[in-house]
């Protein structure tokens, strides 16, 4: 090259150097927005504060929330062009979507949280588990003085009338049956005959239910007034309760606690996958998952974050812990679902 | 002279009455009282008869940012759709109440249909016809599918309403030379009065507490107050809860205030003018 024109490259590029730092790269998401279904309340608030905003800066992109469950008719009504990219799904409607074919399958190549998570926390391609909860038993710890240690210690005639159940037309006992059917019959369940154990067992408990809950609030209530001592719940929300003031203590049985799944996916159809999937890896990121933990009482599903010690109780912490979450055959309770609901109803009422 | 069968004299009958009428408000208002007293528990769990006095719950709850908008979006939603629901329930119950022609009695039905058919079958109805363009999650929707549930409820005050109403006195307003739209605007609707208070307060209560159809067709822009509410407490159960819940009384009294003071409640009860 002639001193001249090695002159002018060199000029050239001088220049492109100085134009390219003048003017930093357009965030990947600048001008752009991410719908984002989620339930309200304070996992909302986590959501907002350790995945939002983080993801905001991050991209450029601005989040639009959309608050509840995941609205399943809505998205099949939408299907094609759907209004929400990413999804929070539970256990029982993250399976009713994929089977509705709504759930695009994630790249886990740009997903690399992913690598940090447990093997039950990626059961398939089509969505990752961002934290666990698990459906133990909350017990009143003042009139209970030994914490239960299993499922059928409910069952014990001097806890007459102390026992709270869901509400056999609700969705939150039904993996119940199933696991107590798989307990006693020491199988898997297959069909509505395998769950029959579990109907006789039912049955037995009837005497000690105090009445049935269609919410939450209606087992606080309860525990609140002095009226039950043992509820299946969730072990969030009995951290909560103990938080707030009321003596509670949380109690995973060793025939398995049904895991309370909190599950990521991306909808088919998504104009915003890449964004999507950005999202996902910074909510299976340590900071995150460590705030639900803190804040929400989550178990972690990524294995590389600690959770502080006296929290560690109150959630499935750890892998022997997540080895006794129980995760059913979901597709097989939601076609048996009216079934069963109408057995519980006719022996329980 | 004594009467067979000893009747009370009126003094002790209309004491009797007073102590029934007495037990059922307070049956009435119970709720009412339980929700707005959790609001001032110390305790962080709702419980009643509340433990201690703080003002502290009040404080978090007017502090949150989304509820609040949550609440102007739903005041929005309810005062739009009760305009709309007054225009074109009055034009119709006008039509319907005073012309005898074929198909009155269906169409009297037919804007009665919403009331008896479930909410829920009609949210999903109307999933399918807003997601058919494109409508799904917009302020519109909303707006037109609470309008239609307000025009039911209206509907059912409205007609009653302009039956009673003599022509005479529009033909009279006219002869004196008043124009149609004066003569209604100036004759008809004030004899209405009544009836359109009324049709407003079905109308705007009925929007204010609507979240079946908000879950259906609802989006992220349209979060009306029960269904943040609602959303909050699948999560948490605190006396915010009650705090929310306590506004929604505090509305309907303000409501039942405003009318006392401007159109009278014996015009909406239909007693005495």
């Amino acid at each position: 090259m002639t001193g001249k024109n090695g002159f002018l490259l060199a000029a050239a590029v001088a220049v492109l150097c100085v134009g390219l730092t003048a003017y930093p790269p357009q965030l990947s998401g600048a001008g752009r927005e991410l719908t984002v279904q989620v339930w309200g309340g304070s996992y909302e608030d986590t959501m907002r504060k350790y995945i939002v905003a983080p993801f905001e800066q991050e991209t450029g992109a601005k989040v639009n929330v959309v608050l509840g469950d995941a609205p399943i008719p809505q998205l099949m009504a939408e299907r094609g062009a759907p209004q929400i990219d990413v999804l929070n799904l539970s256990d029982d409607d993250g399976t009713e979507a994929e089977v509705n074919n709504l759930l695009q399958p994630l790249n886990l190549f740009h997903i690399p949280n992913a690598k940090s998570l447990y093997p039950q926390a990626l059961r398939n391609h089509n969505w990752v588990v961002a934290n666990w909860g698990a459906r133990g038993i909350a017990y009143n710890t003042t009139m209970v003085k030994k914490a239960p240690t299993s499922w059928f210690d409910l069952w014990d005639p001097q806890y007459k009338g102390r026992v709270m159940w869901w509400d056999p037309s609700g969705p939150e006992g039904l993996p119940l049956v199933a696991l107590f059917a798989e307990a006693l019959n020491h199988r898997k369940f297959t069909s509505l005959n395998d769950l029959q154990p579990a109907f006789d067992k039912m049955a037995q408990l009837k005497p000690n239910i105090f009445a049935f809950a269609h919410s939450h609030a209606d087992i606080q209530t309860a525990f609140t007034r002095g009226d039950i001592w043992f509820a299946p719940e969730a072990n969030g929300r009995a951290l909560s309760m103990k938080t707030s003031g009321l003596p509670i203590g949380f109690a995973m049985p060793k025939e398995g606690a049904p895991a309370v799944t909190s599950i990521l996916a991306v909808t088919r159809g998504s104009k915003n996958v890449d964004l999507a999937e950005k999202f996902i890896n910074i909510a299976l990121g340590s900071q995150a998952e460590l705030a639900y933990a803190t804040i929400n009482g989550y178990a972690p599903s990524n294995t590389t974050v600690r959770v502080p010690a006296d929290l560690q109780q109150y959630m499935p912490y750890g892998s022997a812990q997540v080895k006794l979450l129980y995760n059913p055959d979901y597709r097989l309770l939601i076609q048996l679902k009216s079934q069963i609901t109408e057995k519980l109803e006719q022996i329980l009422r | 002279m004594a009467k067979r069968g000893a009747t009370a004299p009126p003094r002790e009958r209309s004491f009797a009455l007073l102590i029934v009428c007495g037990l059922v408000y307070l049956f009435l208002i119970a709720p009412m009282i339980v929700v707005v007293s959790t609001s001032f528990t110390k305790t962080a769990y709702v419980v009643f008869p509340p433990e201690g006095f703080t003002l502290h719950w009040f404080a978090v709850a007017f502090s949150s940012q989304a509820f609040l908008k949550s609440m102007v979006l739903s005041l929005e939603l309810a005062v739009l759709s009760t305009l709309c629901t007054l225009v074109l329930g009055i034009a119709s119950a006008l039509a319907l109440g005073r012309w005898q022609f074929g198909g009155r009695d269906f169409l009297v039905s037919f804007f009665l249909s919403p009331i008896l058919v479930p909410t829920v079958v009609y949210a999903i109805a109307l999933l399918q016809f807003f997601a058919a363009f494109r409508m799904l999650g917009t302020f519109t929707s909303l707006l037109i599918a609470h309008t239609v549930l307000g025009l039911a409820y209206a509907m059912r005050i409205l007609v009653p309403a302009t039956v009673g109403i003599n022509t005479v006195m529009e033909e009279a307003a006219m002869v004196l030379g008043a124009t149609r739209l004066q003569a209604l605007w100036r004759v008809v609707l004030p004899l209405m009065r009544g009836g359109i208070a009324a049709a407003s307060i079905f109308a705007f209560v009925v929007s204010l507490d609507e979240v079946v159809m908000v879950i259906f067709i609802g989006g992220a822009q349209t979060i009306t107050f029960p269904l943040r509410l609602y959303s909050y407490m699948a999560e948490r159960f605190d006396p915010v809860v009650s705090v929310y819940s306590s506004l929604f009384v505090v509305v309907a009294v303000a409501v039942v205030f405003a009318l006392a003071r401007t159109v009278g409640l014996e015009t909406v009860t239909g007693g005495p003018e």
